[in-house]
């Protein structure tokens, strides 16, 4: 309604909505009390509601919606699988790469199962908490930092191959993440910050296990600080920043706009 | 919030951005049967309501990071809900995917003779003049005045939803009401 004298025509299906105290409402209301024709035309709106209030949309049973929720739930567990497989295996990957292009391996059975053990630390880490990966990113450097506490020794000042250790975890945290942009990318579908963050600090952990039998320094207090834990701290920044482009990435690709209010 | 108080719908979208599935699970509780009742109004059948009820769900889950955690739930889920009904109602008339609402109620017009099982059997269980007159409606109407009428959305958000400007969202409901009231007006008078 535009003002008090004008009829209020169609606008009448939404002043009924309208809540009693909203002043459109009232204003029409007003001016219906003068108005015969829009006194007629609100009645029949209000009436015309009742009767649509009156009209049951029959309910799924309880039964059917269970059923439909967990079909629902079956494929988005399939879905968070096949993500958590597919980092996994990137795990795999980046592991077995550091090994073939390291100029050379460490022979010392114990830096052995240190380097495997958490190596599998990371792997069950990621698989077991696929479905709170929110806390992986975090737990992962916690786990890289616990990892050189308990086995490096406060000897040695050096920190030589500090670069190219740290280089080594970045790209090892940079592979799952490039992997899992192609899975969004591919399949249209964006997925939570945290599975970046959890890709890349995985990366970055298996990396530091690759490291810790291929590195001559691995056991250095410093070197390990300033350059494997470190690798592992900054991919996790590295993560999050990743994480927060994959909107970009998606309008790309997908078909329909944002969808935003 | 108190203890005692439930999560918003947007607390637990946010929840369930940072992975808590659980969240998931209440939300599809809580809107499972509300986006069925969308499809229903709209495809009028069942079978399909309770399909496309999962593929939006499942919508909702690919598209979880999406959501903007300042923004209402509502229109955001409905949105979700509108798409996947237009993509069906292409899929239904074979359209391209550039058409609209217009072109769609177009095509169901020319269809409109074949009445499924389904669709008799909701009519028959809700044998009174209301919901035929509901049903005799466009789709792109009906779907309007449900969001309005049963969903409670303002036309700027059924605009939105609908990917149509408040205008069109308001005409479209305008002419479905004005439509019910010429075909119930023997009933008017009887609500009080």
């Amino acid at each position: 309604m535009n003002g008090p004298s004008q009829h209020l025509d169609d606008a009448i299906w939404d002043i009924v909505r309208l809540s009693r105290t909203d002043p459109e409402r009232i204003a029409a209301y007003e001016h219906a009390t003068n108005c015969e024709p829009c006194r007629v035309q609100l009645r029949e709106a209000e009436e015309l509601h009742a009767l649509l209030d009156r009209v049951d949309i029959p309910l799924l049973s309880v039964l059917a919606l269970e059923q439909a929720k967990k079909a629902v739930l079956a494929r988005v567990a399939k879905e968070a699988t096949s993500v958590a497989n597919l980092s996994l295996v990137c795990g795999v990957v980046v592991f077995s790469l550091i090994l073939f292009t390291a100029r050379h391996v460490l022979r010392d059975p114990q830096l052995w199962l240190q380097g495997l053990g958490l190596f599998f630390a990371a792997m069950m880490l990621f698989a077991f908490a696929k479905n709170h990966l929110q806390w992986v990113g975090i737990s992962n450097l916690a786990l890289s930092m616990v990892f050189v506490a308990m086995t490096a020794h406060p000897a040695g000042p050096s920190v030589n191959h500090a670069f190219s250790c740290m280089m080594t975890e970045l790209l090892a945290a940079v592979f799952p993440m490039v992997v899992m942009i192609g899975f969004v990318v591919r399949r249209h579908q964006n997925l939570p910050q945290s599975s970046f963050i959890a890709a890349a600090t995985l990366g970055a952990v298996v990396g530091q296990a690759g490291l810790h039998v291929t590195c001559p320094l691995s056991l250095m207090h410093a070197h390990a600080w300033h350059s494997h834990v470190m690798g592992v701290a900054i991919a996790t920044m590295i993560g999050s920043i990743g994480a927060s482009t994959t909107k970009y990435w998606l309008k790309l690709t997908v078909k329909s706009p944002p969808i935003s209010f | 919030m108190t203890l005692d108080e439930e999560p918003s719908d947007e607390t637990l979208m946010a929840r369930y951005q940072e992975g808590d599935s659980k969240a998931f699970t209440i939300i599809f509780d809580r809107w499972g049967q509300r986006i069925y009742g969308f499809f229903l109004r709209s495809f009028r059948q069942q079978e399909v309501a309770n399909d496309l009820l999962q593929v939006t769900f499942m919508k909702v889950h690919q598209g979880r990071a999406a959501y903007q955690k300042n923004l209402p739930f509502k229109p955001w889920i409905f949105t979700i809900a509108a798409r996947v009904r237009i993509d069906e109602l292409r899929k239904r008339y074979r359209l391209p995917a550039h058409v609209g609402d217009d072109d769609v109620d177009r095509y169901e017009q020319l269809t409109a003779d074949v009445v499924s099982a389904d669709e008799q059997m909701i009519r028959n269980h809700h044998a009174d003049q209301i919901q035929r007159a509901l049903d005799t409606l466009p789709e792109s109407q009906r779907i309007a005045v449900h969001l309005h009428h049963f969903e409670g959305l303002t036309f700027a958000e059924i605009g939105r939803i609908l990917g149509a400007s408040e205008g069109a969202a308001k005409l479209r409901a305008f002419r479905a009401y004005a439509e019910l009231r010429k075909r119930l007006r023997p009933m008017l008078g009887s609500t009080s």
